[in-house]
């Protein structure tokens, strides 16, 4: 009998997955207004749109040297805010 | 973040903005470093946790080119590809693990010359970095006191600026560095169009005569006096940086 992968994937398709998929994301959007509207916008435009740091440079009217610091210190409180979020969610379970 | 040379270097080269000699010198520094390599476990996994939640619709393909054009790209540029995901850093701390229990097996005193040889060759990629422009600040003067002055409170320790212009060597600046996660201060000389790197920092190891070595075209001279280790680097004549050796020394 062959592996129908269609048919598998599917089935990991459930209302269950759906809940987590919409909490994660609702968490993420959630972590992600916590930032500074600057480091927001270089987070969005590396990470989502892929644009280079020139490009986000040029897009943001800054240095590339700020586009860098902005770009670490937004990842550093993005997990920070993350990870609090993940620890209210767990106390209140 | 522990490393300095990941607080340094890490981002960029995690976003593919790295050229190919320092991407390639990170990639090694990876292999020794569990802090980076955790580090960017970290940040690959925010990242794929950010495009799977698809928090937004991306810009059509259309739109993406017209801003491209509008600021002057052009055409969309290549970007490097994106470190490789998890598994990669998984695999590079495993191999780590492997590397240092079969190298303590069958070396547990690695020998202080294969050492010194190993870091001058990571000072010629940093000498490579110093090159691009852009990617290094520092002080740019041919005049003793300032460069010198640059360095105070920067390093915790007394350097050698001199200007040897009568000589041929003379001074243009000096930079700092991280290499191998030590602090190095760097003085830079122009010998006829040729620059010199000379890399400088602390050390606790009795004094040596120069060794010398080459490493993708540039040659190196590292000695050590007086508690204090240099490294020269360049691409001018070995016996030019032999000459300079003997000019810092004396």
């Amino acid at each position: 009998m062959e592996f129908d992968e269609k048919l598998h994937l599917e089935s990991c398709v459930t209302p269950e997955t759906i809940a987590v998929a919409g909490d994660d994301r609702k968490c993420l959007t959630l972590a992600l207004e916590t930032l500074p509207p600057r480091f927001r916008e270089v987070i969005v435009l590396r990470e989502l749109e892929g644009y280079s740091y020139k490009e986000i440079a040029a897009i943001a009217a800054i240095p590339v040297g700020t586009v860098m610091s902005s770009l670490s210190r937004a990842r550093r409180q993005l997990c920070f805010a993350l990870a609090n979020s993940e620890r209210e969610t767990h106390r209140e379970m | 973040m522990k490393c300095d040379f990941g607080d340094f270097f890490l981002h960029s080269y995690f976003d593919g903005e790295l050229s190919v000699g320092p991407a390639a010198e990170f990639d090694r520094h990876v292999l020794h470093c569990a802090d980076c390599a955790e580090e960017l476990v970290s940040l690959d996994f925010l990242r794929v946790r950010l495009q799977l939640a698809e928090l937004h619709e991306p810009a059509p393909a259309s739109l993406r080119r017209r801003i491209r054009v509008d600021l002057g790209f052009g055409a969309p540029p290549r970007v490097p590809a994106c470190p490789p995901l998890l598994w990669h850093w998984l695999a590079a701390a495993a191999t780590l693990l492997l590397i240092v229990i079969v190298g303590w097996r069958v070396n547990p005193e690695p020998s202080r010359d294969d050492y010194q040889a190993e870091l001058a060759e990571e000072i010629v990629d940093a000498h490579l970095r110093s090159l691009q422009p852009g990617l290094m600040t520092g002080i740019a003067s041919n005049d003793e006191h300032a460069v010198k002055g640059w360095f105070d409170g920067k390093v915790k320790f007394a350097l050698p600026v001199r200007d040897f212009g009568n000589d041929g060597f003379t001074l243009q600046g000096g930079h700092l560095n991280i290499v191998e996660g030590r602090t190095m201060a760097a003085l830079v000389y122009d010998q006829g169009g040729h620059l010199i790197n000379v890399f400088i920092w602390p050390t606790r190891e009795p004094d040596t005569s120069p060794r010398r070595g080459s490493r993708k075209g540039y040659q190196w001279v590292d000695w050590r006096r007086r508690k204090m280790e240099f490294c020269a680097v360049s691409d001018a004549d070995p016996l030019e940086l032999d000459r300079l050796h003997q000019l810092i020394a004396e």
